[in-house]
This record gives C-alpha cells, sequence and structure tokens, in this order.
C-alpha cells in the first residue's frame, strides 16, 4: 500500500495556531487556502502557506462542537474559505472579518450542511 | 452620506454572475462587499458518486476557459498518489495543451477588457484570434473547448505530425497579430488614460492579500507555479515570468500580453524538444494517501488537494481556484475607484465565478 | 492611436471573418468528437461502456438485448471508446444536429456466441 502524506505540523491548540501563523506572516508566508476535511467526528484543518514557491502546511483538529478562531483577523483573504466551510461543513468560526453567517453560498431555504 | 448601489449579477462585462454591493460617496467607491452563490453547483461533493478516472471529467467542467489545466491539475495530483511515473511523451502534450488553454483565455479576456472600456473593434479582433486558437486546439484534441486530453497516466491523444506543422502555423500567423493588438493596449492614449494609476495595490498589499496570478504579478511580484519542482518540464523550456512593475490595471494587462508571447514560446520550444516513445502508463489499483498539487491557469495558480481512501472513490477533493483568491483583494482595490471605473477594476482580476463556487 | 486606426481601416477593406452560418457550413475537422457511433455486430453486452461512462448516458440491458445512450448526456470523453473490448464503439466526425432525438436505442443481434460451440462438441 502507498502510503502519501502530506508534511504537516501538528498544532495542539488554538491559541498556538494563532501565534503560528502570525509568526508565519511575519516570516513572508502567503496565505494560500486552508482545507478541511471530516475525521473522528471533528473536523481537519490543513492551513496551506507559501513561500518561495515552497508549501508550509500546518494541521489543526477541530474537536467536535468547538468553535474555530477565524484567521481573516491576521490574512484578510482567509475570510473567503471560512466562510465556504461555515456553509459546506456547518462550522462556526469566531472573529470573521466578514461574517455572512452561513448565506455565502446557501440561501435560507437551501438544504443544510454538511454538503461537502 | 453613503449610497449602496449594487453591481451585478447581470452586467454587461460580467461573463458570469457575481454581485458586488458598493457603498458609494458620490461617484467615488468607499466600501465592497462581494456576495456570492449564483452558481454553485457541490462539485466536490458529486465526486463521492463517481470513480477517480470519471473525476478528471467533473474537474475539467469547473470551468469552461480553464478546462484543460483543470483537468491536468487534478491527473498529476491522482499520479502523485500512486508515485507513478509518466511518459515524457505525455507531460509535453499536456504543456502544450494547458499553453493553448492560456492562449484562448487571454485572447478572450483581452476582448472583453477591450469591450470593457469601449473598444468595440479590438473586442472583435482578440476573438477572433481566440478563434484560431480555439480551431487548432479542436483539431489536436477533438473538442473546442473542453478538450479531455489529460488522463490519468497520460493523455488520450497523441499529437500528430499534422498536428505539429498547424501548430507551428498557428504560432507563425498569431504572433505579429498579438504585436498589432499589443500597440493598442500599451501604447494608445485613450487606453493609457483609463487604465494607469486605476485600483493600484503595492507589492506588499499584493503579496499579502493572497492574490494569484496576473494581479500578483502585474504588482511586481515574480510568483509562478510554472517554477516549481511540480513543473521541472517548464525550466527545459525556458520559461520565464512575466512581471510588470505597476501594480494597476495597465500593469496587469501588460503582464497578461507578455504571457500571450510567452505561450507562444512555450509552445514553440515543446514542439522541438517533443520526445517520443508512449503516451500513457497504465495505472491499476485504488489511491491512497493525500498530495497537493498546484499549477499556473490562466488566472492564477490553483491548488489541488486529494485524498484517498483504498477505495475507487477518492475520499475529499479540495480545489483552490485563482478567482477565489482573487476576490478578497477586490474588496482592498475597490475604496477609491470611481463607479464608472469598476467594471475595469472587476475585469482586471478575471473574475472567473464557476471557478469559485464549484 | 495609429494602431487603432490601421486594424479599422484594413477591417473595413477585409472580406468578413465569419460565414454566414445557414448557407455556409464548414465540414466538420477529421479530427473532431462529433458522435458515438455503436456497431452492435460484436457487442457481447459486458456493460463495461456503461460502468466507465462518466454521466451514465449509457445504459446496457442485458435481459432486453438493448444498447442505449442518451445523446444529451453524453459529453463525448470517448472513455466507452478505449474501453471496449470488441471495438464495437467508435467516433464520428459528423455533428448530431440540434433538436436530435434524446436516446439511441439499439437491438443487439447475437449473444453468447463463443459458448455455441463448446455446447455441440459435448
Amino acid at each position: 500500500m502507498l502510503e502519501n502524506t502530506i508534511e504537516a505540523t501538528e498544532i495542539k491548540s488554538s491559541g498556538e495556531l494563532l501565534k503560528t501563523i502570525e509568526g508565519l506572516k511575519s516570516d513572508g508566508y502567503r496565505y494560500s487556502t486552508m482545507i478541511c476535511l471530516k475525521a473522528n467526528e471533528g473536523h481537519d484543518f490543513i492551513y496551506v502557506f507559501e513561500k518561495d514557491n515552497k508549501l508550509k502546511n500546518l494541521r489543526y483538529f477541530v474537536k467536535p462542537g468547538e468553535k474555530p478562531k477565524s484567521v481573516s483577523g491576521i490574512y484578510l483573504c482567509a475570510l473567503l474559505i471560512e466562510n465556504e466551510y461555515q456553509d459546506l461543513f456547518g462550522l462556526t468560526f469566531e472573529g470573521l472579518a466578514i461574517d455572512y453567517k452561513g448565506h455565502l453560498y446557501l440561501t435560507p431555504n437551501s438544504p443544510k450542511a454538511p454538503l461537502a | 452620506m453613503t449610497t449602496v448601489i449594487p453591481f451585478g449579477p447581470q452586467h454587461p462585462v460580467l461573463p458570469e454572475p457575481v454581485s458586488l454591493k458598493l457603498e458609494i460617496d458620490n461617484d467615488v467607491v468607499v466600501g465592497a462587499l462581494p456576495s456570492l452563490g449564483y452558481v454553485h453547483r457541490g462539485l466536490e461533493k458529486f465526486i463521492d458518486t463517481k470513480d477517480y478516472n470519471q473525476t478528471t471529467y467533473i474537474c475539467e467542467r469547473i470551468c469552461g476557459i480553464c478546462s484543460a489545466l483543470h483537468g491536468i491539475t487534478y491527473t498529476k495530483a491522482v499520479e502523485k498518489l500512486f508515485d507513478a511515473e509518466i511518459p515524457e511523451r505525455a507531460e509535453y502534450i499536456r504543456v502544450i495543451v494547458g499553453e493553448l488553454n492560456r492562449l484562448h483565455s487571454h485572447l478572450l479576456w483581452l476582448g472583453l477588457f477591450a469591450d470593457g472600456f469601449g473598444f468595440e473593434s479590438l473586442f472583435y479582433e482578440c476573438w477572433k484570434y481566440r478563434e484560431e486558437v480555439l480551431d487548432v486546439a479542436e483539431r489536436i484534441t477533438g473538442n473546442r473547448v473542453i478538450h479531455s486530453i489529460s488522463k490519468v497516466g497520460g493523455v488520450s491523444r497523441d499529437l500528430t505530425k499534422e498536428n505539429i506543422d498547424m501548430l507551428l502555423k498557428m504560432c507563425d500567423s498569431l504572433e505579429p497579430k498579438i504585436k498589432d493588438i499589443e500597440k493598442v493596449f500599451v501604447n494608445n492614449y485613450t487606453v493609457k488614460q483609463r487604465l494607469v494609476g486605476l485600483a493600484t495595490m503595492s507589492k506588499q498589499l499584493a503579496y499579502e492579500a493572497g492574490t494569484a496570478g496576473p494581479t500578483l504579478r502585474g504588482s511586481g511580484n515574480a510568483i509562478d507555479v510554472r517554477e516549481t519542482a511540480d513543473w521541472d518540464i517548464y525550466k527545459d523550456l525556458g520559461f520565464k515570468t512575466a512581471v510588470a512593475k505597476e501594480g494597476d490595471c495597465y500593469g496587469r494587462t501588460k503582464v497578461r500580453i507578455d504571457e500571450l508571447y510567452e505561450s507562444i514560446k512555450l509552445i514553440r520550444n515543446a514542439i522541438s524538444k517533443l520526445p517520443n516513445g508512449d503516451i500513457a502508463t497504465p495505472i491499476k489499483g485504488f489511491p491512497t494517501g493525500e498530495a497537493i498539487m498546484r499549477t499556473e491557469q490562466p488566472r492564477g495558480e490553483v491548488v489541488y488537494y486529494v485524498k484517498g481512501n483504498g477505495t475507487k472513490n477518492l475520499e475529499r477533493l479540495k480545489v483552490r481556484t485563482p478567482t477565489f483568491a482573487n476576490i478578497p483583494s477586490l474588496l482592498l482595490m475597490l475604496p477609491g475607484v470611481r463607479l464608472a471605473d469598476v467594471p475595469i477594476v472587476v475585469l482586471t482580476i478575471d473574475p472567473c465565478i464557476s471557478c469559485t463556487e464549484r | 492611436m495609429m494602431g487603432m486606426l490601421n486594424l479599422v481601416l484594413t477591417n473595413i477593406s477585409r472580406k468578413p471573418a465569419t460565414r454566414l452560418y445557414p448557407f455556409e457550413i464548414r465540414e466538420p475537422f477529421k479530427e473532431f468528437k462529433g458522435r458515438i457511433v455503436f456497431d452492435p455486430g460484436n457487442c457481447i453486452l459486458c456493460g463495461i461502456c456503461q460502468k466507465k461512462c462518466p454521466p451514465d448516458a449509457i445504459t446496457v440491458t442485458k435481459a432486453d438485448k438493448m444498447w442505449e445512450i442518451n445523446l444529451f448526456r453524453c459529453i463525448m470523453c470517448t472513455e466507452c471508446v478505449v474501453g471496449c473490448p470488441k471495438d464495437c464503439l467508435s467516433i464520428s466526425n459528423e455533428r448530431v444536429k440540434t433538436g436530435a432525438k434524446e436516446t439511441v436505442k439499439v437491438v443487439v443481434p447475437i449473444v453468447d456466441k463463443p459458448k455455441a460451440p463448446k455446447a455441440a462438441s459435448k
């Protein structure tokens, strides 16, 4: 069996996550995207950053029921992807720069999350 | 006192529906709020019902204009899961079709942009040249826009001798024509008056806002995924990143015109170095693990994340498209722009909403 | 300024770049993927084309010996053409006319060909 995994630094707490990302920003990393996966009844986040054509990934596990902290205070461009995951996974991010409240894609009468 | 004016979802310059709520003071924009959701199709979920070979065709249908590069990126990502060695000829054919894709996408954009600032004749001119590229693409791949050339393990069609002659002929006839329209886009007094200094983003701001593609390179950041390790082949072809220092709408236009020349050069070099051999390797089994693949699309960098779980269906497919990265930059660019210039500023990020919402 | 003027002036004297479509139709390129042609002669109703088809356009019914394609669903990916073990499927460069029938049904004449001689020898 092949086992390809992407290299990712494991992050334990949300405080540590924000601190690491702030550190990355001052190091000159560019926010690329965030990937959300369903795992162990919670969600796995993979944050992807880029500098000099190299990627740096952070992995963070969101426990079921936990409200993850938004990164959009540090990188403004994170707001769109975080709003998308509010729609598609039914998550609630704390401290979003612009909060569409789960209506970025969905209208009040659309089907409910999870959709991805 | 400010007024809120809706821009879109139906607007002459927008080929696809996106809506912006513009907060304006007199006729100067002070705030903008994009709202999406008109063409969300849930394609990332839809792949649950298809196997990993069939998903290629779904990925190509994320967007009509950059379809070939979506397919190529997806297949390369899945090949990473299999650790597969792809025949060199297949890689070269992918590059050629990918560059054809970029040519026709940029010509389409230049046409729309010319229409945006009122140059109707130039608009028709650009689309006339685009037709030549599409004809060649149709004769190489069999389809006009959605080429479906890349498959997991290689490519589905080989380049014949006839195809190669046709490609070279197209390159020769297209280059002087692009020089003609370049004169208008770059030197014309009216166009310059309209574009220079409009919606300027500094180098630092464009970098931090996470923009991609010509929006990023138009601000002087020489960042192009074609230089990364995933795309060794471009190094052999003598690829050079096109950059403009201006950071305004004019700079972004210049980058796209330079990329047209770059694409023609890459097609010529790829043909001259085209190796012989197979065009595909058989791939058996089911994918496991996870991989990230990045490609430079006409609109910028696309990020594919695939995760397999040992069954024929992929567990997760995540696509971060270039426009998705560029829309937040609109929030930064639009304040300070006059209402009449908003269509041009929105066009310079080359919005592709079907990509954004998937 | 001269650049644009040159373009406009040459375009005035040039003949149109477009064709008068319904009266003048361009021959389809020979590489063009126009439609799927099914030759029922060799078909063994294995159903591989149905399994490979990404948009589920092909339906093979063994009981009725029927091969069916939904032209409105077909995306011309040619997975079925590549996958067919008996080479019954091919691509034609002829365009499907708009407003054509939604489905094409073909009855497959013979099945179980290889089994027949075995039964006779016993």
